[in-house]
C-alpha cells in the first residue's frame, strides 16, 4: 500500500495523458473566448492578399477581444452573435459583389473587416443596401496591394475609400508610400470553400504541424485555464484582476471598459506624425488619380481619446487628429471629418470588451461617407 | 522538442515510458524503445541532424572496439587521436567554421554585417557540444583502460542516444553507467524519485527561471533607455536565471533518467554558496567541470609541471572551455576571465595569502564577480557589455517607468524563491524529501501548477540548448 502511494505522481501523469488522448478524438472543448475572425483567417497557399477563407460562412456567438488579454470571464451579456462571411476572393461581402462592378472599394485594417461586426453592419455592406452605392470591402492594407490587384486594374472603381483609427493613421501603419509598379496580382475566385479546402490540403506532417494541432485542441490546457479564470474572477472583482495588467491593455472600472492602446497611443499633438500621414495620404491620392480614381479618407477617433480618463477632457486643439483633419482640409484630400461629430455623440461608440468601435460608428461613418460621395459627386456635376 | 513542451508533456514521454515499462523485463526491448524514442526525440529538431547523431555514433562504437584491440602503444595513441581529430573535425565544421571564416571576413573586410550574415547562416545541429564531449570521453577512457569498449551495439547506442541528457547533458561518461546500461530496474521508489527531480526542476525551470526571464529580456532589449537601477537589476535577474534555468534542466534529464531506472550524477550544489572562483568551478556544471580537468586540464600537464605551467593550464583549460559554450569571442572572454580567477586564487594559494573574512562576505563577493562575468554570456555584442557596464556605473536611479515596474513587482514571487533556492538551499536536499503521502500529493499539485505555466505561458528555451 505504502509503495503503491508512491506511484501517485506518475499514474497521475499518465492519466492525464490518457484523458488528453481520449479528448482529441472525441471531445473538443468549446473555447471560452470566440471570435469567428482567428477561425476565418486565410492562411493557406492564396492568402498574399487575401484575408480571409474563400467563400467562408461563420453564425455563431463571439466574445470582445480583449476580454481574454484580461482574463474576464465572460458574462452572459459579453457573448454577441456574428454572422461573418466571405467573397470568392476571400474578403468580407456577399458572394458576387465584385462581378456586379463596385463604385467605391473600402480599404482598411480588422476595423473594416469587421473582426467584431456582425456582417449586416459593416461600412461596405451599409454603403451598397441602405445607400446603395455598390462597395467593396477591401480590408487590408496597404494601399500597394489594392494597387497591385489585377482586378481593380481591369474594372476600377470610381473611389477609394480609407477607414482607419486615428492610432492607426497616426502610428505608422499607413506611412508607406504607394509605388506604381506594373506588377499585378492575380486573386483567385473560388467555386466553394469545399473547392479551396480541397486545394489546401496538402499532407502538413511535420513536427511542429502536428504538435500545433494537438496543442490547440488539449483538454488539459483548457480545463487549466478555464479553472484558473473562473478561480480568479471568482475570488477577485475585474478591477483587481486588471491591476496586474502589464500589456498595452487598461481596465476603467467606472466605464467597465478595457483598452488596448491606452499606454501606447497618445492622442497629443505630433506634428511628425501628422506631417508623415498628410504626406502618405497627398502621395498616394497623386497616384490613384493616375488611374482616375479619388481618394477619400474617413479617420474615427481612436477609443484612447474618446473614453480614457487621462486625455478624454484635453482641449481639441491639442490633439493630434484635430489637426489632422484641418491639415487634410489644406492639404485638398478628400476626406470626413468625423473628430467633432464623434466627440459629441452621447452613445458608447466602442465595445467595453473589445478594441474595435461598435455597429453605431459603422452607422454614422456610412452615412457620413454617403453624404460625401453624394457632395462630391453632385459638384462635379454642377 | 523542450522538456517543457505540451507536446513532450502529454504525449511523447508517457507514450515512450508505458512502453518502456511493459518492456522492462527485456534490456534489449527496453533499449530499442529507448533508442526509437531517442531519435524520435533528436529528430523533432530536424531530420538533417540525424545522420550527424547517428553516423559518428557507429564509427565511434566500432573503432572503440578496434582501439581497445591494439597492442602497440604507438598504434593505440594514432587510433585515439584520429578519433579525438574526428570528432573535434566535425564539432569544428558545424560549430566553429562559421566563426573562423566569419572572424577572418571581420578581420579582412572590416564589415561586421558581412561577417555576422555568413556566421548566421551556419546550421549548428542541436547539443553537438555535449554530444561531442560525450564521445571523447568514451574513446580517451578506453584508451586509458579505465573501461572496456562495449561491444553491444543496442547498449551504447542507448547510452549514446538518451534522450534526457542527449541535448545538454549532464555529460555522463560510459564509466559511470555502464553498469546501469547491463542491469537497471524501475521500483516505485526510484519513480517517486523520479518525478521528484523532475517535478522540482520543472518548478525552477516553468515557474522562476521563466519569470525572471520576462524581465530579463524586456530590459535587455531596451538597453539603451534604462538607468543604473534597471541595469542592476537585469545583471542580477540574468544571474540568477541562467543558473535555475540549467539547473532546472539538469534536474529534469535526472528525473527522467531515473524514471528509466539509470542514475545520472548531480550537475550542481549551490554554486552561489561558493566561497571563491575555484568552490564555485567544483559546484557549478560539475559534469562540464570534471570533464575539462580530466580530458584537458591533466593533460595539458595539470599542476605537475610547475606553478606557472599551472597558472597557463588553467587558463587555457578555462577558454577552451568558453569556447566550447560557443563560436563567439564573447564566450572566449568569458573563458579567459574565469581562467585568470582560477589562476590567481592559486597563485595567492601558492603564496599562502589569505584575506580573512567571514563566509557570508566571501559568498557574496564571489557572487559578484560570477554575476558580472555573466555579462560576457548575456551579451554577445561587446558595445552591449560596455553600454550594461556604463549604465549601472552612471549610479542615475530613476525609478524604472510603470510597465516596468509592473513587470518587476510580477516576478517578485520568483525572485525571492531564486534568492532563496539560490543562497540558502543545495540541490542534495531533494534526496532528503521523504517518500510519503504528503510529498506525493504535493508533487502531485507541483506537476500541475508547472503544467499550467508550461501551457498557458509562453515558451522560453533553455539556455544550454543553444550549446
Amino acid at each position: 500500500m505504502k509503495k503503491n502511494i508512491l506511484l501517485l505522481p506518475i499514474v497521475f501523469w499518465l492519466v492525464l495523458f490518457i484523458v488528453e488522448v481520449i479528448s482529441f478524438f472525441f471531445q473538443h472543448p468549446k473555447p471560452m473566448y470566440f471570435r469567428a475572425w482567428e477561425y476565418v483567417l486565410n492562411e493557406g497557399k492564396d492568402s498574399y492578399y487575401v484575408p480571409f477563407q474563400p467563400r467562408i460562412f461563420y453564425n455563431g456567438p463571439m466574445t470582445g477581444d480583449l476580454l481574454l488579454v484580461a482574463n474576464f470571464l465572460p458574462r452572459k451579456n459579453d457573448v454577441r452573435h456574428q454572422i461573418f462571411q466571405a467573397d470568392e476572393y476571400g474578403f468580407r461581402n456577399e458572394i458576387g459583389t465584385y462581378g456586379k462592378g463596385v463604385k467605391v472599394v473600402l480599404m482598411g485594417t480588422s476595423f473594416v473587416g469587421g473582426a467584431q461586426e456582425t456582417q449586416s453592419n459593416l461600412v461596405s455592406v451599409l454603403l451598397t443596401n441602405k445607400y446603395k452605392i455598390t462597395t467593396y470591402n477591401y480590408a487590408t492594407y496597404p494601399l500597394q496591394r489594392y494597387w497591385e490587384d489585377a482586378r481593380f486594374v481591369k474594372k476600377p472603381p470610381k473611389y477609394v475609400v480609407i477607414v482607419m483609427n486615428e492610432s492607426e493613421a497616426l502610428q505608422n501603419t499607413w506611412v508607406e508610400v504607394l509605388v506604381p509598379s506594373k506588377t499585378t496580382h492575380e486573386v483567385r475566385s473560388w467555386k466553394s470553400h469545399k473547392q479551396w479546402m480541397q486545394n489546401e490540403k496538402t499532407l502538413d506532417l511535420s513536427y511542429n504541424r502536428i504538435t500545433t494541432i494537438l496543442k490547440s485542441f488539449s483538454i488539459v490546457k483548457f480545463e487549466l485555464n478555464k479553472s484558473y479564470v473562473t478561480f480568479i474572477n471568482l475570488i477577485f472583482s475585474r478591477s483587481s484582476i486588471a491591476s496586474n495588467l502589464v500589456k498595452l491593455n487598461t481596465y476603467d472600472p467606472s466605464l467597465d471598459m478595457l483598452f488596448w492602446d491606452s499606454n501606447s497611443y497618445d492622442p497629443r499633438i505630433n506634428k511628425k506624425a501628422i506631417g508623415d500621414t498628410i504626406n502618405t495620404l497627398k502621395e498616394s491620392q497623386r497616384v490613384l488619380k493616375s488611374r482616375n480614381i479619388t481618394l477619400i479618407v474617413a479617420i474615427m477617433p481612436s477609443k484612447t481619446t474618446l473614453y480614457y480618463r487621462k486625455y478624454k477632457d484635453i482641449d481639441p486643439q491639442n490633439e493630434s487628429l484635430y489637426t489632422l483633419e484641418n491639415a487634410m482640409e489644406k492639404n485638398g484630400i478628400e476626406h470626413v471629418d468625423l473628430f467633432a461629430l464623434m466627440k459629441s455623440q452621447k452613445s458608447l461608440l466602442y465595445y467595453k470588451d473589445d478594441g474595435h468601435w461598435n455597429s453605431l460608428t459603422n452607422k454614422i461613418i456610412a452615412s457620413e461617407l454617403n453624404k460625401k460621395i453624394h457632395e462630391f459627386e453632385s459638384s462635379k456635376v454642377d | 522538442m523542450l522538456f517543457t513542451d505540451h507536446f513532450f508533456i502529454l504525449y511523447f514521454f508517457p507514450v515512450f515510458f508505458i512502453f518502456y515499462y511493459l518492456f522492462r523485463k527485456s534490456l534489449v526491448l527496453s533499449d530499442i524503445v529507448l533508442i526509437v524514442f531517442s531519435l524520435l526525440f533528436y529528430a523533432s529538431f530536424g531530420l538533417n541532424n540525424l545522420p550527424i547523431l547517428l553516423i559518428p555514433m557507429v564509427i565511434d562504437f566500432f573503432a572503440g572496439i578496434y582501439l581497445q584491440k591494439q597492442k602497440s602503444v604507438m598504434r593505440r595513441k594514432i587510433v585515439l587521436a584520429t578519433l579525438v581529430i574526428g570528432n573535434l573535425l566535425l564539432l569544428g565544421y558545424f560549430k566553429y567554421s562559421a566563426f573562423t571564416i566569419s572572424s577572418i571576413l571581420l578581420l579582412h573586410t572590416n564589415n561586421f554585417l558581412t561577417s555576422l550574415t555568413f556566421y548566421k547562416a551556419m546550421i549548428v545541429p542541436v547539443g553537438i557540444s555535449f554530444i561531442t564531449f560525450q564521445r571523447i570521453s568514451y574513446e580517451i577512457d578506453i584508451y586509458r583502460k579505465k573501461i572496456k569498449a562495449s561491444k553491444n551495439l543496442l547498449q551504447y547506442a542507448s547510452y549514446a542516444l538518451l534522450f534526457p541528457h542527449l541535448i545538454s547533458g549532464p555529460i555522463v561518461r560510459y564509466s559511470f553507467i555502464q553498469d546501469q546500461l547491463k542491469k537497471r530496474r524501475l521500483t516505485s521508489v526510484l519513480m517517486f524519485e523520479g518525478m521528484k527531480y523532475f517535478i522540482i526542476g520543472l518548478s525552477l525551470k516553468l515557474l522562476i527561471a521563466d519569470k525572471l526571464y520576462l524581465v530579463e529580456s524586456t530590459l535587455s532589449t531596451n538597453l539603451a533607455g534604462i538607468h543604473s537601477l534597471e541595469a542592476l537589476c537585469l545583471l542580477f535577474y540574468f544571474s540568477l536565471r541562467i543558473y535555475l534555468d540549467f539547473c532546472g534542466y539538469s534536474l529534469i534529464a535526472i528525473g527522467l533518467a531515473k524514471l528509466m531506472g539509470f542514475e545520472f550524477p548531480n550537475n550542481f550544489n549551490a554554486p552561489y554558496q561558493s566561497v571563491n572562483v575555484t568552490d564555485f568551478w567544483q559546484r557549478w556544471n560539475m559534469t562540464l567541470s570534471r570533464w575539462l580537468r580530466d580530458y584537458l586540464y591533466i593533460p595539458l600537464g595539470g599542476n605537475r609541471k610547475g606553478k606557472f605551467r599551472t597558472y597557463v593550464n588553467l587558463i587555457i583549460t578555462m577558454l577552451l572551455g568558453g569556447l566550447w559554450h560557443g563560436a563567439s569571442w564573447n564566450f572566449v572572454l568569458w573563458g579567459f576571465l574565469h581562467g585568470s580567477y582560477l589562476a590567481i586564487e592559486r597563485f595567492l594559494s601558492d603564496k599562502k595569502i589569505t584575506v580573512p573574512l567571514p563566509t557570508f562576505i566571501k559568498r557574496y563577493l564571489t557572487f559578484i564577480l560570477i554575476t558580472v562575468t555573466w555579462l560576457t554570456f548575456l551579451f554577445k555584442n561587446p558595445g552591449d557589455i560596455f553600454m550594461e557596464i556604463n549604465k549601472i556605473i552612471q549610479f542615475n536611479f530613476k525609478l524604472p517607468p510603470l510597465s516596468t515596474s509592473i513587470l518587476i513587482k510580477d516576478s517578485l514571487l520568483a525572485l525571492v524563491l531564486a534568492i532563496i533556492w539560490s543562497f540558502f538551499l543545495k540541490e542534495e536536499y531533494i534526496e532528503k524529501i521523504k517518500p510519503n503521502l504528503t510529498s506525493a500529493i504535493c508533487l502531485v499539485i507541483l506537476f500541475l501548477i508547472c503544467l499550467f505555466n508550461a501551457l498557458l505561458g509562453v515558451g522560453v528555451p533553455f539556455i544550454y540548448f543553444q550549446f
